[in-house]
């Protein structure tokens, strides 16, 4: 069944951009998911911050979700947007308690106690802080780009109400 | 006085005389009238969907709605212990300093009652206000989001495969944080059968009363994957409850499962005040046991590990914990238990969190690092995932216990519940030795 949004959500008609937007998203973190898991299980080498087995499979579920958007995104069904949403709050979810686990170690570090004071700030550095940070990046890069062709497209003209 | 209308008399007398559950008389009646309203006022249309649908889209999703419950229960876990660890480290450091002037008291038996025993059990037990305080905030803002009944919602394909009630996993998500309130809220569940298997298999969801073992266990043995390892043993909670559920409806009872009927209210975005009240109320609970039943348990156990047949400032193997301890030491040798784990899983009946207060007293330490470094050396790494296990499993309290008594309304189903618990975490607990020994020395 086909869903429409209502106007307050603000969705775009065309999901052509959103929707290479979620897979490319999607691949990513299933991906970097995918090699989380190999380090853990010690079939590749170490790589630093990639230590977390449950981690890598959570990113795998992150990408799933963003995957399963792009279907109906690419046939213009908005209720795609419906994964992209879920997969950027589940994203913020992991970035933030990723950031808040580095504040406290900071502080712990900061107070000289006795188990923090090998602690490492790169070692805090995982996956899932650098991918929401590659993946708002990118986003905001694309909406700025949408919306600067919105701008420069011939024969667009505002539409006054008077 | 006014009359009661015909059609509450109608209901009353429907659910007397068919033994109705009254809370679904009223639900089908008040749907009746709802239908008939709307098909004389609503005509279906471009109705548009609102941003808890689209929400709900996914997090209802057939496929994808249970990992995303998972990523959603291991970030709750890894925030409760991840981010509360440098604020128990300081509550620990503020122990350790009033230590050194309680320590400084010139009447010995006083000083040792006072460091040892108040400050090394209540005071240890305390720094785990952080954790369980977080634990309730994280369960808060799920509730106030309306996540929570999702999760029921998730759960309840699962369940219903398995030929169990929906609606139980309502009172075992409560088990989070408390499972005396897992157990009263057993009476919501549909059907005499169903209601009993959700009462029995309750307090096998781990309680904020199990945490702190968790927490030091896995801090000590297993640091770089603690959160991960405190999540794994709350998920372990909801498999063995279905699981047990799932044997229980096998063996004993015979009922057909119900569909789960449901309103969801549409998302909300959690307010700061609404949060941390019900963090704080639900957290004042731990305080003021800390401060009544832990305060009492930790002076009891000063003496038991003080006072030995020899009199007082007996080495601790000579206490009268100790004897305690020693007498049912040989059954849990096949998992690896010392002494004093047993003597601790003793007290851990009367509450959960007197099992890391008997610990901590018997050792005599004054901080988590300390302690866990003592633990290390009692226990190997296999039997500290065992004793884990078995904390999870075997009775939460004597609150639990009383609980069940007053919800089956029968000794024998309470005697059953204790004995099944206690069987089930010996046998757990062992399997895990034996398949843990081919993983881990």
């Amino acid at each position: 069944m086909s869903r429409t949004y209502t106007e307050e959500i603000g969705v775009p008609e065309d999901g052509t951009g959103p929707a290479i937007l979620t897979l490319i998203a999607g691949l990513a973190y299933a991906g970097v998911g995918t090699l989380q898991i190999l380090v853990a299980f010690g079939l590749i080498g170490p790589i630093i911050g990639f230590t977390d087995l449950i981690g890598g499979f959570l990113l795998i579920i992150v990408g799933a979700v963003f995957l399963t958007g792009v279907k109906p995104l690419s046939k213009d069904e908005q209720e795609g947007y419906a994964f992209i949403t879920v997969g950027f709050i589940l994203a913020t979810i992991l970035f933030a308690l990723q950031a808040m686990v580095i504040i406290t170690n900071a502080l712990g570090w900061y107070l000289q106690f006795e188990a923090w004071l090998g602690w490492n700030v790169f070692n805090d550095i995982t996956p899932t802080l650098w991918m929401f940070i590659i993946l708002m990046t990118v986003t905001g890069a694309l909406w700025i780009f949408g919306k600067l062709k919105e701008k420069r497209r011939p024969g667009t003209k505002e539409v006054s109400s008077e | 006085m006014s009359e009661p209308p015909d059609s509450d008399l109608k209901l009353e007398e429907d659910s007397e005389s068919f033994k109705i559950d009254p809370q679904l008389a009223l639900a089908d009646e008040r749907y009746e009238v709802i239908g008939s309203i709307l098909c004389e006022v609503y005509e279906p249309g471009d109705a548009k969907w609102v941003l808890s649908d689209m929400l709900d889209r996914v997090l209802l999703h057939k496929y994808l709605g249970l990992p995303i419950f998972v990523v959603i229960m291991w970030a709750m876990f890894h925030f409760t212990f991840q981010i509360s660890v440098v604020f128990m480290e300081m509550i620990a450091q503020l122990f350790i300093w009033l230590g050194t002037y309680t320590s400084l008291i010139q009447i010995p038996w006083l000083a040792s009652l006072l460091t040892d025993g108040v400050l090394s059990g209540v005071g240890f037990i305390l720094t785990f206000v952080p954790p369980i305080f977080f634990l309730y905030l994280a369960i808060s803002i799920l509730e106030d989001t309306g996540y929570l009944s999702r999760a029921a919602f998730v759960m309840d394909r699962l369940m219903m495969k398995m030929g169990l009630h929906g609606r139980s996993f309502i009172p075992l998500l409560l088990g989070f944080g408390c499972s005396v309130a897992s157990v009263m809220a057993a009476r919501t569940v549909d059907g005499e059968s169903n209601r009993l298997t959700t009462i029995l298999v309750s307090p096998l969801m781990s309680c904020a009363g199990r945490l702190p073992i968790y927490i030091l266990i896995a801090g000590g043995f297993f640091p770089a994957y603690a959160g991960t390892i405190v999540f794994l043993m709350y998920m372990l909670g909801i498999v063995m409850a279905i699981v047990v559920s799932l044997i229980f409806k096998k063996v004993l009872f015979r009922e057909e499962s119900s569909s789960l009927l449901m309103e969801l209210s549409q998302y909300q975005v959690p307010t700061l005040h609404g949060s941390f009240r019900h963090m704080w109320d639900r957290g004042l609970l731990f305080l003021k046991t800390a401060g009544t039943y832990l305060m009492i348990g930790s002076i009891i156990m000063w003496v038991l590990s003080s006072f030995g047949p020899g009199g007082y400032g007996v080495p601790v193997e000579a206490s009268f914990a100790s004897i305690l301890g020693k007498i049912f030491e040989p059954l849990f040798i096949p998992l690896g238990f010392s002494w004093q784990i047993v003597t601790a899983l003793i007290f851990g009946v009367i509450a959960k969190e007197a099992v890391v207060q008997t610990l901590s007293i018997i050792y005599a330490v004054g901080g988590t690092a300390t302690f866990a470094v003592a633990l290390t050396a009692s226990i190997s790494p296999l039997s500290a995932v065992a004793l884990m296990v078995f904390v999870l499993l075997y009775i939460p309290c004597l609150a639990t216990i009383g609980a069940v008594r007053k919800e089956t309304g029968s000794w024998k189903w309470t005697g059953f519940s204790v004995i099944y618990q206690l069987i089930l975490a010996y046998l757990v607990a062992l399997i895990v030795i034996f398949i843990g020994g081919f993983f881990l020395v």
